[in-house]
């Protein structure tokens, strides 16, 4: 399947928040860890109350996790 | 790899072993020439048993590795994946079934109408499972 128009920065919000594992995020968004992996690498895009789940954790707004790229700008 | 891929993978290899062995007993029937009524009933039976306890013996030894992965709720992707592999099923066992009514409309000994029944409802199990497996391989 390819990848979704949803850029996310999980990964640097993961780094920027003492380092946090996948394993970690997932427990606390309840989904499994192969979600959140296929989530970061753009392979699957969440629902939206997984999503806000997210930002939740790290404490940000949701468009500072997930982006839209349009058609054309990918 | 998450609990339910090797799940899935269990089910595909227990699926292709145990009814792998049926079908080859009835390819040797049918080149044997009988193809009376329904001789292998009663080794079908037994092997869905040896099927299901299989199943249940090798997910508890893959549960038991991991047991938090295997009590872990099932998630919104997984669900996804779920109903994807199924639809794709749905579209094998329904070809299965129009097949069949075909053979039966054409008057089709028993045998093959059964057999060729079942192995609609095996290969759409497989397409299930081994779907399932493509999806979370391909991450969604």
């Amino acid at each position: 399947m390819s990848g979704t128009a949803i850029r996310n920065t999980i990964r640097r919000l993961r780094f920027d928040h003492g380092e946090m594992n996948q394993q970690e995020l997932a427990d606390r968004i309840g989904v499994t860890r192969q979600t959140v992996n296929a989530i970061e690498n753009g392979k699957y895009s969440p629902s939206l109350e997984v999503a806000f789940r997210i930002a939740t954790v790290f404490g940000v707004p949701l468009e500072q996790v997930f982006q839209y790229v349009a058609d054309g700008t990918r | 790899m998450s609990f339910r891929e090797k799940s899935a993978w269990i089910s595909v290899l227990t699926y292709l072993g145990v009814y792998g062995y049926y079908f080859w007993v009835v390819a040797g029937a049918i080149q044997a020439g009988h193809t009376q009524g329904l001789p292998f009933l009663g080794l079908l039976v037994n092997l869905m048993v040896l099927l299901v306890v299989l199943e249940i013996v090798l997910h508890i030894v893959v549960a038991i590795q991991r047991p938090t992965d295997a009590q872990a709720a099932v998630d919104e992707r997984e669900k996804l994946i779920a109903l994807k592999a199924t639809r794709n099923a749905f579209h094998v066992v329904m070809l299965g079934a129009v097949l069949a009514i075909a053979a039966v409309a054409l008057g089709a000994p028993v045998f093959f109408t059964v057999n060729g029944l079942f192995l609609a409802i095996v290969l759409a199990e497989l397409t299930r499972f081994g779907g399932q497996i493509v999806y979370y391989r391909l991450g969604s």
